[in-house]
């Protein structure tokens, strides 16, 4: 076992666990915080992403004990008043059984922060050179589906996700 | 998973002691937790490395870029000394995994991970040198489809996974090592090994060695570089061929070429008589088919992934005209 | 007041959905949970050694935090289930862990039950036992032509092949079925062998239950879409009452046909606790996901069409080989869509079951007709070609009047509209009949198309309606919402046959204490449980007796006259279809555009257009993405899903391939939205799986547009695709 000090949706949290726990299993089964899903638990799926101190990762390839200390959002986080990603989210039905749901929206919501910050992703190469240095201008098409392809949906609602994010991004 | 000790280590010198002492060195663990949730890799105690301070990233004094090993995949894929002067990095980083996984995963880590052959991945597959030596080798008559063209030996055929270093191969990056005899840097040419007799060895580190950084010469051949990665989908998932290519054209005639394939042997494949080929050379489909033959020279195909010779000429042709466009 | 039917409603769990507020199996809080990790056989036939199976429970057993290994030694005997159960449905008729023997790889051996996850995991990982392993029939090549084992166990292990007679209970649904001459006439022929491997349904949320006894008294919360079979299977198992399980399946992350019957390890769950005498929780791995929970099996179809010179078919054979494991029933009904799709005066189809040393297979979406249409719509592209009559062109040409089978009429068919809308829409007519004759960019563009059809189909359903003196109607059954949007539509079924506004209106599901529902399969359940929650609806107005349409008017209503809420609470039941009424049947037409990139084999699906006529859309919003969702579904079926088994051992090796966002197309859904009271009385016939019938045959029929190669095996891979490496360049 071991000690371990996170801050999870702004509460601290001070929890004694199994060396073994991933963040997931200790979201879920500890503190009973079931919004993350568990869909594979091998990093293959994307239904367990969370943000650690700001940077969305997989919860179930995350031991607890390496991030001690670390500020955890998960879904449940955002509170009561639903923001523009969920709003965009029930508006254009970027979901159908909801599972993969909550791993949708915190990448969505991180692929906004990215966008915003500069960052790259694989599709930006296909622009003109400027756009790896300084960053895409648009969050096309393109670029929303490489920069949210590490989250399956297996009911197929992709092209709502996406229509989802474009409308919270305009 | 089997229960291990963890420690945090607080400096590399601590860091170094714990691994000298059995520790196995844990940073984002992408690759790590889950051999070792599959019980592939059972280490007794591991020393987290996520506090060291090795994230920067910073100009080297011969006009080339250190990347500490503590980097995260996105933290280097999206410096501006890596897009402003190793695009072709930049791009392979990103071509890898997802943005969840590179924001976990550190560059250090990147060269570590183990191959994905799932004979390895799976324990209840009694015959993986690899993880088990001397038990055989499952791939060699059974699925190969992803396997190694190149390199490979009659103990094992696995490949390794990582796009970043197939870049880093094209590069000439150096790896600097700390370990319990000192300081070293490891062409990376020299960092991966191949299977021999001895395919339980990925690479060359020896005992206790941390890697601490990335060294990148500086380069001429940002303004005309490509990775290009074929995969089954169109996103997340591992190679079977991947292309770093890198040519520094003058006058439209090459004077300097860098061609490393990746998906195709335990370490990234690079013939120098396929680069000396474009040295001179017009920037020419006939040039870019003649490095392609070169590069593929001395092909071991396996039963099921023959399809890997052509697709990496094809590749190679297809990168190299990517580069110059 | 607007009705609700027709109208793009939000979903209505979708709040919880954002929040993370929705519940599924495995999100369920009980005190004194324990968990409970399976462990399964490494090899596909043969027996555990009894020495080896005491030490490796001994060996768990003594981990830190186990309080119980359950094994074939110590198992209760479970009791087997009666033969109208596993005689024509995928229910094992082997009880788990009844013995030591050993059936196909996957199968359950034990079950470690800790006080944590990690615990039961690590203790589960302990465990090795000694094999005697034994020759496996892996593949039905295996069992053609071999002698036949005897059965084992009473019946309960069966080897060999057999020839079903009809698909499930149905028994107009012939597997072994001919009409006409009995020899194929002469005229354009096309005969090929097509082949599917085995899928995997994939729903991101793995198979969970957690099991509670209270008393007597069993209690399941389980990932299911069965919940009235599952209680009577349970039941069974266990040897209790029915009325002694209580099955709760709030929502399921996901289903396409699995989780619809009683998998091996629910009933060991419900076993393990009352073992232990603590809730106990079982999440399947997703490795376990593959063998545990059904798949649909492989499929070598020999299919054959001949025709006169103007494309008129002459004779339809579709003659399939499929498999199923050596412990329960099934057979892909890949023949039953080439009985009446196509005008055909001589049919004949046939189906083969081979029984091998692997898991169960079962339903998955699209069951019969998404292997067995990629084979009839591949082979009548190939006989457009071969008449030099365009594709759509010829199944226009080919639309039968009625269901020759039966003879019967269907209750509503606009296929040639879907057809001719599709293919306007698409800009299918600019289409050059000839292969390699588009390119854009350097690459090959090629355009297909195929027709979409599925059963309309109904079963008797409970719905019960309770009435709350704050004005708030409450319709209820045991029915599931597994991301089709059910407790949307029934919610706007219910405002508008009670003629209330939407708002004061819910439809709860997932508690076997509703009253029953069939399995949410088959496309069926909207005009199931839509047709009972119109019925309690409609009557629910009548009992009120006067004309209301607001919540606060209602609440005024109720706090005059108490009594009424209890005679405005109560419940239905609705029936089956008319039996000797017309066929429902859905029909519908998908093209696409594919570009296949030759020089490193990347085919990339960039459009869609699709039409479908499946009667009555309640739900514009929902069906658009539940057709959306079908149709990327077929295209992982086409170009990537293939469980990768080692074929030596049996074993899985590498991983499933689903599509990202990066491999969908862009979509364009038409509906033709007219209704169709033949089936139900909300002029419904199901939407969920026909979005996938006949996807992969239009993406392979594009794909040979683009490129002159004729697929026949699923998944295409980029090696089929790859253009061989040219040392000159191309002049």
């Amino acid at each position: 076992m071991t000690d371990l000090h996170l801050t999870v949706n702004g509460t601290p949290q001070r929890l004694s666990a199994d060396i073994r726990s991933t963040l997931l299993d200790l979201l879920r089964e500890r503190l009973g915080l079931t919004g993350t899903k568990k869909g594979c638990d091998h990093g293959l799926c994307g239904a367990c992403t969370v943000t650690v101190d700001g940077e969305r990762v997989l919860s179930c390839l995350t031991l607890a004990a390496s991030i001690d200390g670390a500020a955890v959002e998960t879904i449940e986080g955002a509170g009561a008043e639903l923001d523009t990603v969920q709003c965009a989210f029930i508006r254009h039905d970027g979901f159908q059984c909801g599972y993969c749901t909550s791993g949708q929206i915190t990448s969505a919501r991180s692929v906004l922060r990215e966008f915003a910050r500069g960052d790259l992703s694989a599709a930006s190469f296909d622009g003109c050179r400027g756009t790896v240095t300084d960053g895409p201008q648009q969050l096309s098409d393109e670029e929303i589906r490489e920069r949210m392809a590490g989250n399956i949906c297996r009911c197929g609602a992709y092209a709502n996700i996406v229509s989802a994010i474009k409308d919270a991004a305009s | 998973m089997k229960t291990f000790a963890f420690e945090h280590a607080d400096t590399v010198d601590g860091a170094v002691r714990s691994a000298a002492a059995g520790a196995r060195y844990y940073a984002g663990g992408t690759n790590l937790l889950d051999l070792m949730k599959l019980g592939v890799e059972t280490p007794g105690a591991l020393v987290d490395i996520g506090r060291l301070d090795l994230g920067a990233i910073t100009p080297t004094e011969d006009g080339g870029v250190l990347i500490g090993a503590g980097a995260t995949n996105s933290a280097a894929a999206n410096d501006p000394l890596i897009r402003g002067h190793y695009p072709m990095l930049s791009q392979a980083i990103l071509s890898g995994a997802t943005t969840q996984i590179r924001n976990m995963a550190t560059v250090g880590g990147n060269l570590l991970q183990r191959t994905r052959c799932p004979y390895f991945m799976d324990p209840s597959f009694a015959h993986c040198n690899k993880r088990d030596p001397g038990s055989g080798c499952a791939a060699l008559q059974g699925f190969n489809r992803e396997h190694a063209l190149f390199g490979a030996s009659a103990a094992c055929v696995a490949v390794h996974p990582s796009d970043m270093a197939v870049a880093l191969a094209a590069l000439d990056a150096r790896v600097h090592v700390h370990g319990p005899d000192g300081v070293r840097a490891v062409p990376i040419e020299e960092f991966f090994a191949l299977p021999g007799e001895s395919p339980e060895r990925d690479n060359t580190l020896r005992a206790a060695e941390l890697i601490t950084g990335i060294a990148l010469p500086p380069s001429t051949l940002a303004r005309n570089s490509w990775y290009l990665k074929v995969r089954d989908r169109h996103s997340y998932a591992f190679a079977l061929v991947s292309v770093a290519a890198g040519l520094d054209v003058i006058d439209g005639v090459i004077v300097a070429a860098a061609l490393a394939l990746g998906g195709v042997a335990a370490t990234p494949w690079r013939v120098a008589a396929a680069e000396e080929s474009l040295i001179g050379a017009p920037v020419t489909d006939a040039a870019f088919r003649t490095a392609a033959e070169l590069i593929t020279a001395g092909a071991a195909p396996l039963a099921q992934n023959g399809f890997k010779v052509d697709l990496a000429r094809n590749s190679v042709v297809r990168a190299l005209r990517r580069a110059v466009e | 007041m607007t009705p609700a039917v027709g109208r793009p409603v939000d979903r209505i769990e979708g709040r919880d959905k954002v929040t993370g507020a929705a519940r599924y199996a495995a999100d369920t809080v009980i005190d004194g949970v324990v968990h409970a990790v399976l462990v399964q056989s490494t090899i596909a036939k043969g027996r555990v050694t009894a020495e080896s199976m005491a030490a490796a429970a001994a060996t768990a057993a003594a981990a830190p935090g186990v309080l119980h290994v359950l094994t074939p030694l110590n198992c209760p005997p479970l009791h087997v289930l009666p033969v109208d159960m596993t005689w024509d449905l995928p229910l094992e008729r082997r009880p788990p862990l009844s013995d030591l023997t050993v059936q196909h790889v996957g199968q359950h051996l034990a079950v470690v039950i800790a006080d944590t996850p990690e615990r039961a995991a690590d203790a589960a990982a302990l465990m090795s036992f000694d094999y005697l392993a034994e020759p496996a029939q892996l593949g039905a090549a295996d069992v053609l032509g071999r002698p036949v084992p005897a059965d084992e166990k009473d019946g309960q292990i069966r080897y060999g092949t057999y020839r079903p007679d009809h698909f499930v209970k149905l028994d107009e649904e012939k597997l072994q079925d001919s009409r006409g001459a009995a020899d194929e006439p002469d005229g354009i022929r096309i005969a090929a062998r097509f082949t599917t491997p085995v899928n995997a349904h994939y729903p991101i949320e793995l198979s969970a239950t957690v099991a509670h006894w209270d008393g007597d008294m069993l209690t399941v919360h389980d990932s299911t879409r069965w919940i009235t079979g599952e209680r009577r299977a349970l039941a069974a198992y266990l040897g209790i009452a029915q009325d002694r399980v209580r099955i709760l399946s709030p929502l399921v992350g996901g289903a396409f046909g699995s989780k619809s019957f009683l998998w091996m390890h629910v009933v060991l769950c419900a076993v393990a606790a009352r073992q232990v005498g603590r809730p106990v929780k079982l999440v399947l791995t997703r490795n376990q996901m593959f063998s545990s929970t059904g798949h649909r099996p492989r499929t070598e179809q020999q299919v054959a069409l001949v025709s006169q010179a103007d494309g008129s078919l002459l004779s339809t054979e579709q003659h399939t080989l499929t498999e199923t494991s050596t412990v329960a029933h099934f057979c892909e009904p890949v023949g039953l869509t080439a009985r009446f799709l196509y005008q055909s005066p001589r049919m004949v189809v046939s189906h083969t079951v081979a029984r091998i040393n692997a898991p169960t297979p079962c339903f998955m979406r699209g069951p019969g007709e998404a292997p067995g249409m990629f084979a009839l719509e591949v082979a009548m592209d190939e006989l457009a070609e071969a008449t030099g009559i365009d594709p759509v062109t010829l199944r226009l040409r080919n639309d039968p009047a009625c269901d020759q089978p039966s003879g019967r009429a269907w209750s509503g068919k606009h296929l040639r509209d879907c057809y001719l809308q599709g293919a306007e829409r698409f800009g299918w007519w600019q289409r050059p009949a000839a292969p390699r004759a588009m390119r854009r960019n350097g690459i090959q563009v090629g355009w297909g198309m195929a027709t979409a059809s599925y059963p309309g189909r109904r079963m008797a359903s409970g719905c019960r309606v309770v009435t709350t003196r704050d004005g708030q109607i409450r319709f209820a059954a045991a029915t599931h919402e597994i991301g089709t949007g059910v407790r949307t539509v029934m919610a706007q079924v219910g405002a508008d046959a009670a003629g209330m506004p939407l708002d004061a209106v819910t439809f709860e599901s997932g508690d076997s204490l509703f009253p029953d529902a069939p399995y949410s399969g088959a496309s069926q359940t909207t005009a199931t449980v839509g047709s009972a929650v119109e019925l309690a609806g409609r009557q629910w107005r009548q009992r009120l007796g006067r004309a209301v349409t607001s919540v606060a008017e209602l609440r005024d209503v109720l706090d005059a006259d108490p009594e009424l809420c209890e005679r405005l609470t109560f419940t239905v039941t609705s029936g089956g279809p008319d039996e000797t009424g017309p066929l429902s049947q859905s029909f519908g037409a998908h093209f696409c555009e594919v570009e296949v990139d030759e020089e490193i084999g990347r085919a990339s699906v960039t459009r869609w257009t699709a039409v479908m006529d499946c009667g009555r859309v309640l739900n514009p919003k929902l069906a658009a993405n539940q057709v959306m969702g079908g149709i990327t579904f077929g295209l992982g079926m086409a170009l990537l899903e293939q469980v990768p088994y080692d074929e030596h051992t049996g074993q899985l090796i590498g991983e499933y391939y689903l599509p990202t966002h990066a491999d969908r197309p862009d979509f364009d859904i038409t509906f033709i939205d007219v209704p169709d009271y033949g089936l139900d009385p909300i002029g419904v016939r199901g939407i969920g799986e026909i979005g996938t019938c006949g996807v992969p045959a239009a993406i392979a029929n594009a794909v040979h547009h683009a490129t002159g190669k004729r697929l026949r095996d699923l998944p295409i891979t980029l090696e089929s695709l790859l253009q061989p490496f040219e040392p000159e360049p191309a002049s």
